[in-house]
């Protein structure tokens, strides 16, 4: 099993944390948090064979990307916004910048950088290093979007 | 190479496609309509319950990818049976994707319907329209480019 360690970034305090993603779907890419700041949130998952979506490069598909960074940002806002509240995913774009190389873990920090009482915006980079992205994503999230508890999303910690 | 053995060779060798459990639906002319039959192992939120935006989003960028390497692949004198890496190497790569959510996804089956706007030698434009029961009430969209393999 590869070593998931989320690398440090200038200029962002983050505490380490280490557990696995409580969404089936999480669970189904192998993804885990690593990293928790005021605003931010980083994850990572293990290089996987059954999420290549090119079986001629062994490149993981880009949609594994795409799943990785959503769950990311929406931990980024349920954190930045105290965990009170219920999020969802109102949009999002991604541009690939270039493939995930095979074998490496991918790595996700997730920016949670201006929330009104609705609405959250975050930024969003994948990458096996943070210099070089896989892939840069910006979206937008609805605050209060159902009546889910995020306390159970496992984010928020026992107190807080 | 008939449409038909070109979506099944490019979704037989997508791992991500089996391990989500994707099918191919129906191949119209001018769209692919594929098929996620519901598992629990797509749930983003259990207590509502909703399938995962990143599984929407992958699921509509696999079939997008499928559909522009049906209508790629198409001009090439390829065989199903001898030339699977060299339609492995055609196929398309994305450059970009946006995705909206526009309803949370039950747990029930998704099915979506992939469309190129715009076929070219460097870069395609993909439509997809993702939903559950009724086609009117869309789930999710997206639009996508990507880039024809050099």
């Amino acid at each position: 099993m590869t070593q998931l360690v989320f690398p440090e970034i200038d200029g962002i305090p983050l505490e380490p944390v280490h557990f696995g993603s409580h969404t089936p779907m999480g669970q189904k890419i192998g993804m885990h948090y690593l990293a928790i700041g005021a605003q931010h949130i980083g994850t990572g998952l293990a290089y996987d064979a059954r999420l290549i979506g090119n079986g001629q490069s062994g490149v993981l598909h880009g949609g594994v990307i795409t799943a990785l960074i959503d769950e990311t940002a929406g931990g980024a806002i349920v954190n930045a916004t105290g965990g009170k509240q219920a999020v969802a995913t109102v949009d999002l774009r991604v541009d690939y910048m270039r493939p995930a190389t095979p074998d490496l873990p991918v790595y996700c920090l997730a920016h949670c950088y201006r929330t009104t009482r609705r609405i959250a915006f975050f930024r969003a980079e994948a990458f096996h290093a943070p210099d070089k992205p896989i892939a840069v994503s910006t979206g937008t999230f609805m605050i209060g979007a159902n009546k889910t508890d995020p306390k159970l999303l496992g984010l928020v910690q026992e107190g807080a | 190479m008939t449409e038909a053995e070109i979506v099944d060779t490019v979704l037989a060798h997508m791992p991500y496609g089996a391990s989500m459990g994707m099918r191919i639906h129906a191949l119209e002319a001018g769209a692919l309509v594929c098929h996620l039959p519901f598992d629990g192992s797509l749930i983003g939120n259990e207590q509502l319950p909703a399938i995962h935006g990143g599984a929407l989003s992958s699921f509509m960028e696999m079939a997008a990818t499928l559909e522009v390497a049906r209508r790629q692949l198409a001009h090439l004198d390829l065989d199903a049976a001898t030339d699977v890496a060299d339609i492995n190497a055609a196929v398309p790569v994305p450059l970009n994707v946006t995705v909206q959510y526009l309803r949370s996804a039950s747990n029930a089956d998704c099915y979506v319907r992939a469309e190129v706007l715009k076929l070219g030698r460097r870069s395609n434009t993909v439509m997809c329209r993702l939903w559950q029961g009724d086609e009117r009430k869309a789930v999710a969209s997206m639009t996508g480019v990507f880039v024809s393999a050099a």
